[in-house]
């Protein structure tokens, strides 16, 4: 803490460093300012959410929430790409600033934010630093610098601290309960110092700190001028609280002359957005990487509920709380009960759920727990336990065997509950983005209940109604954007490519807070629905995608109806298969264009993929003869290629050309089946091709499977996968010449009965190519060969109701058996 | 030269082998001990951790050394465990220091060390509880003389800490044997009569070791488990804390022995690299490394490779470690566990040591050059 005493020109400044997300320090700056009654208070956050203040300090916005900023660079300004920028600032019950605006509400005092805008702040980070980091959520107040350095490390490594994150519990949250308001402070700011001592002055020009920090002193040093009889408290992050110091010492003249030279670069508001969003705890400690910010806001909210009751002691009722909360007598640590009443709730409440999960928990266990956790913070030298020590208690007293076995549960378990479940509260008057306002309107117009949160279900004829196909894209354009809303229980899923025969889509969807929340994350996208799906989209196909990946893309497109988009897409998606050499990626886009070629019409959509397809399917002829020794895993994927390829000679464009050139394909096929060690399967499956194509008849199909009956042992024993293939692709040879059946047959007198137990999947998988009545067919040639009726071979006795009852157990017993493995993984 | 002649025991007590540090300890610990221990909970968490300022003690200044390297937490749990009601069973892989950490923790909470039950399949009851000198059963009838006490039994009259090696060798229904005495603390031996129960003294417990990868060992009953706080000890997972404990170990043993011979520090770190990397899978420079399933990789076989090869290069060589005997060394260890497994190795020696011996030359190309030997 510092403080510039009051001049004739210049108001009385107090600086006050924090961590942010930080109990103690939150009861600290409290008291700080309940007894200094500043006239002003200005706080380090993004200037151009100075209007939301309002919002935060009202009384029905309830932490954890953050401020949304985004940046649409539409003019290129941060970097060629014109990329679009978004950065949160979290704030919950126990943060330092969150306090600081409340409290200035209770006073009456003026409060602001002083750092740049959002836009001006990543303006003036090199690339990959700072808030430009390459990380999907980036966090405002992230103060890694305090806590990871080789200074530190050596640090917790003296203090007997396995982290920072201990390291500042112990010191500063526990032990700092004891200590009082100026002493807390003043150990923060020599700590700070220390630790800006050890950080480089470049990485502090890359990280953009040195343009905030000038900003931020001229700010103040403004409303000291400008505010000459009042008093002024200064609340940022502990690193920047050193450096300011320094700065306002040096006078408001030199102040304004540097701020000024940054201005002349200043980004305008234009294509800056600010919104306030309801935050959940766990996204709160997702944001929390590697040594930024606190970790376990579930666990320090309760702590801080626990504090902030202790010191209101004055008010009647939270006094009768406080009584309640005192469950343990620590003697000397009275200020710290806090911290013994959390870890005894965590270790009964933990206890709790593994009972009710396995039931091998005692009281016992418990109050061991309780002991090693109380033990191990007087071992320590800590006033009271805090998370590690809980973290210890679990992991010795719950975990019953090795770690790695066993234990990862009580410890999951534990996490959890320390990371907490709360969700935030916006009140009445938080803004709402231009987004959110479609999204409720499209719902109007669609009747989409969203006024309370019970799910509801929607069936969509989306071929048949032009109405319904309009509400399919919204939701789709929803899933894609990852908004929490409606998900897709029936209905075809193009991705996959799976029940692509449904006329029907069905959806269930739920409102809650999240969804607008997740809007106002992707607002930066667009201001619409559409327009935020379109952009993502086109981002999305800024990557280095291969073929398959643009392919996946593009029925996205599709089934968000992004029509202006289809011309982009087939041109990305022409230069991807262009680029991509990979055979297995360009079957696989293949396969999806197919799809899309052959559901265009249904889904209304006006997009030219015709002439990928050609490329594609080019590409893949010029190299398909080099795949005939696949393994077996890559059977299918061939096998599905083949039948494709030859779907598209018979697929006509506009102009009433083929997709593929038949002439080319078979010459492709006959060249692979020269092949003496071509797979069998593969084999098969280009002669039903050939035969279908009429390249050749049933003599040499039948020819070529007397080659593998008629061979040695392991050759015979192909035949069953030849047929696999062969029925795959021209399963109506069958009944075309009957000789099949008969080789069919002999193939099965020959086979030895080991023999046939190890090929009975492949066999049961080439007849699964046919329909039910075929099969009856094919079995009644089969019996009347061996002079039997086709109800002889077709159907079986009934299986012993005991005999099925014990298979069902033992299925179930599997099953069970199986979850329990795939759990514990 | 008195000195030498009273180093006679091949292996030392800790509690002889750290007389000194032990006795500073007691005389300037202000802590407060739990009953019958004879240092306080931070007074045995720096006799195993080491204390990182000297201790004033009579004038002159004592350093306390570090003797168990890897998870400080774990040993701050430990003392935790021991200072309440429950046994502590230390679990892992074979190898992990799992008997150093407990002969550590026996010698500075009861002052020794030795009162230790080795658990193996042939381990009856009667060696757990008592058993009885049947000439002066015959003689005299049942009477306290005539009891053999187990070092359970002792450590409960006595108010120490017994050690059960290996518990999970022993068969499960002997193991059940501790189900009460951890329970109720109280040993009854009917043929005594109204003199036949044991009152365990404040100060007693158990520290057991089991590792669950060897073959033979059982599995131990929930009851029994439920009486036990369990501590994983994991191996060293640091190449550098490694190479510190290879180097303090094999000082140790070659002092020791009486072996008047440098530990060679680049030596270390060389083995400590390669057993690091064998067993994590992965080398510093990020060739993926076939792991050795069947073969304990640990810090112990580590140093006894190094050992070995010191034994070597003093009685056979010209006084100092030679790769040709660290990598036969090598060789020995592996294939004492399994011989298909040298493969593995030669392959890594072919790919990691290779490239390291282009990058690194010097002493990596000597190793590179014994590979050799891997046959």
């Amino acid at each position: 803490m510092e403080r510039i005493l009051q001049s004739s020109e210049m108001a009385e400044i107090v600086l006050i460093p924090v961590r942010h997300h930080s109990p103690a320090c939150s009861l600290h700056l409290r008291n700080m300012i309940r007894r200094e009654k500043p006239d002003i208070i200005l706080i380090e956050g993004p200037e151009n959410a100075n209007e939301l203040i309002d919002i935060i300090a009202d009384e029905t916005t309830k932490p954890p929430f953050a401020i949304y900023y985004s940046y649409n660079d539409k003019k290129g300004i941060i970097s060629d790409k014109k990329n679009q920028y978004k950065c949160y600032y979290p704030f919950t019950d126990y943060s330092p600033e969150y306090v600081a605006i409340t409290e200035a509400y209770r006073l009456c005092a003026k409060v602001n934010f002083i750092d740049l805008t959002y836009a001006d702040i990543i303006n003036n980070q090199h690339d990959g630093m700072g808030l430009l980091k390459d990380d999907d959520k980036n966090n405002y107040n992230d103060d890694y610098l305090l806590s990871n350095n080789e200074y530190i490390v050596r640090l917790c490594e003296k203090a007997g601290t396995r982290n920072f994150d201990e390291f500042w519990e112990k010191y500063y949250e526990i032990n700092g309960l004891i200590r009082s308001d100026e002493e807390w402070f003043e150990k923060l700011y020599e700590y700070c110092k220390i630790a800006r001592e050890h950080t480089l002055y470049e990485t502090l020009i890359k990280d953009g700190d040195i343009a905030r920090e000038i900003c931020m002193a001229y700010n103040i040093l403004n409303e000291a001028v400008n505010n000459p009889s009042s008093k002024i408290m200064v609340v940022t992050g502990g690193m920047h609280t050193v450096a300011l110091y320094d700065r306002i010492t040096r006078g408001y003249t030199a102040a304004k002359k540097e701020y000024d030279d940054i201005m002349r670069h200043r980004i305008s508001n234009d294509n800056q957005a600010v919104y306030i969003i309801a935050y959940t705890e766990e996204a709160l400690a997702s944001l929390n990487g590697y040594a930024s910010g606190m970790p376990y806001p579930g666990y320090y909210e309760d702590i801080w509920r626990q504090i902030s009751l202790n010191e209101n002691d004055t008010d009647t009722e939270n006094a009768d709380k406080t009584e309640e909360l005192q469950l343990i007598d620590e003697g000397d640590n009275a200020e710290c009960s806090s911290y013994y009443n959390s870890a005894l709730s965590y270790i009964v409440n933990i206890a709790r759920k593994i009972r009710k999960e396995d039931g091998g928990l005692s009281t016992s266990d418990e109050i061991s727990a309780y002991t090693m956790a109380t033990g191990l913070a007087r071992l320590r030298g800590k006033a009271a336990p805090g998370s590690y020590e809980i973290y210890d208690a679990i992991l010795s007293c719950y975990v019953k065997g090795e770690v790695t076995t066993w234990g990862m549960k009580p410890l999951e378990i534990l996490k959890s509950e320390l990371t907490g479940k709360r969700i935030g509260k916006l009140g009445d008057r938080a803004g709402i983005a231009p987004i959110v306002e479609n999204f409720n309107e499209l719902c109007k117009k669609y009747k989409i209940d969203i006024t309370s949160t019970i799910e509801k279900e929607k069936v969509l004829s989306f071929y048949a109604k032009d109405s319904h196909r309009e509400i399919s894209r919204f939701f789709h354009r929803l899933s894609y954007l990852k908004v929490p809303f409606a998900v897709m229980t029936k209905g075809p899923n193009l991705q996959k490519r799976t029940d692509k025969n449904l006329v029907r889509e069905t959806w269930r969807y739920k409102w809650s807070g999240s969804v607008h929340a997740a809007l106002t994350d992707v607002s930066v996208y667009g201001q619409t629905i559409e327009e935020a799906a379109g952009l993502m989209a086109e981002n999305e196909l800024k990557k280095n995608l291969n073929a398959k990946e643009t392919a996946i893309l593009y029925t996205h497109v599709f089934e968000m109806g992004l029509m202006r988009y289809a011309g982009l897409m087939s041109d990305r998606l022409k230069e991807s298969v262009i680029k991509d050499n990979d055979f297995y990626s360009l079957s696989e886009a293949l396969s999806y264009f197919e799809v899309l070629i052959q559901m265009s019409s249904l889904y209304s959509f006006v997009g030219d993929i015709d002439e990928v397809t050609r490329v594609t399917v080019r590409k893949i002829l010029m190299v398909l003869k080099d795949y005939t020794r696949i393994k077996d895993e890559e059977l299918e994927l061939l096998m599905n290629t083949v039948k494709l390829i030859y779907h598209l000679t018979r697929e006509y464009d506009s102009d009433n050309i083929p997709i593929a050139d038949i002439g080319t394909f078979i010459d492709v096929l006959k060249e692979m089946i020269k092949d003496t060690d071509i797979n069998p399967g593969l084999n098969g499956c280009i002669y039903g091709v050939l035969y279908a194509t009429g390249s050749v008849d049933t003599d040499v199909v039948k020819n070529a499977a007397f080659g593998y009956l008629s061979g040695t042992r392991e050759q015979n024993k192909k035949v069953a996968a030849f047929f696999r293939g062969l029925f795959f692709s021209a399963r109506d040879i069958v009944f075309a010449d009957r000789e099949f059946i008969d080789i069919i047959d002999s193939f099965f007198e020959k086979t030895q009965a080991e023999d046939f137990m190890q090929l009975l999947p492949e066999i049961r998988m080439a007849f699964a190519f046919f329909t039910p009545l075929e099969i009856e067919r094919i079995a009644k040639t089969a019996a009347m060969m061996h002079g039997k009726g086709k109800e002889e071979i077709l159907y079986e006795d009934a299986v012993d109701t005991q005999v099925y009852e014990y298979g069902k157990m033992i299925d179930e017993y599997v099953m069970s058996e199986s979850k329990v493995i795939d759990s514990d993984r | 030269m008195n000195k030498k002649k009273e180093i006679k025991q091949l292996k030392p007590p800790v509690e002889v082998r750290y007389k000194e540090e032990l006795d500073i300890l007691k005389a300037t610990d202000t802590g407060k001990k739990p009953e019958n221990w004879v240092l306080s909970p931070k007074a045995v968490r720096t006799f195993i951790l080491g204390s990182e300022k000297p201790i004033e003690y009579e004038g002159n200044k004592y350093s306390i050394s570090k003797k168990y390297y890897g998870n400080d937490q774990l040993v701050e749990r430990c003392i935790i465990t021991l200072a309440g009601n429950r046994g502590l069973m230390l679990v892992g892989e074979p190898g992990t220091a799992k008997t150093m950490l407990s002969e550590l923790l026996s010698a500075a909470i009861s002052g020794v060390s030795t009162n230790t039950i080795q658990g193996t399949a042939g381990t009856t009851e009667d060696m757990i509880k008592y058993s009885w000198n049947y000439a002066l059963l015959l003689a005299e009838g049942p009477s306290k003389k005539a009891l053999v006490p187990s070092p359970l039994y002792t450590g409960m009259e006595k108010g120490i800490i017994t050690r059960f090696e290996e518990i999970t060798r022993t068969p499960a229904e002997i193991q059940d044997s501790l189900i009460s005495i951890l329970s109720d603390k109280i040993l009854n031996i009917p043929e005594l009569l109204d003199d036949g129960v044991i009152f365990a003294k404040p100060g007693f417990n158990i520290i057991g070791t089991a590792n669950t990868r060897d073959k033979g060992v059982n599995e131990m009953s929930s009851a029994l488990k439920r009486r036990f706080n369990f501590e994983t000890v994991m191996p060293v997972n640091r190449v550098s804390l490694e190479k510190s404990i290879i180097i303090n170990e094999v000082k140790q043993l070659a002092l020791e022995s009486g072996m008047d011979m440098e530990v060679d520090e680049n030596v270390a770190e060389i083995l400590a690299s390669t057993y690091h990397e064998l067993r994590e899978g992965i080398s510093s420079m990020g060739h993926r490394i076939d792991r050795l399933e069947n073969v304990v990789m640990s810090t112990a076989e580590a140093v006894s490779v190094y050992y070995q090869s010191m034994i070597s290069g003093y009685y056979y060589g010209d006084g100092v470690i030679t790769m040709d005997s660290l990598v036969q060394n090598l060789v020995g260890a592996v294939t004492k566990d399994s011989k298909d497994e040298l493969g593995k190795i030669r392959d890594y020696f072919n790919t990691v040591i290779r490239d390291k011996s282009e990058k690194e030359g010097g002493l990596w190309s000597e190793y590179y050059k014994a590979a050799k030997w891997l046959r």
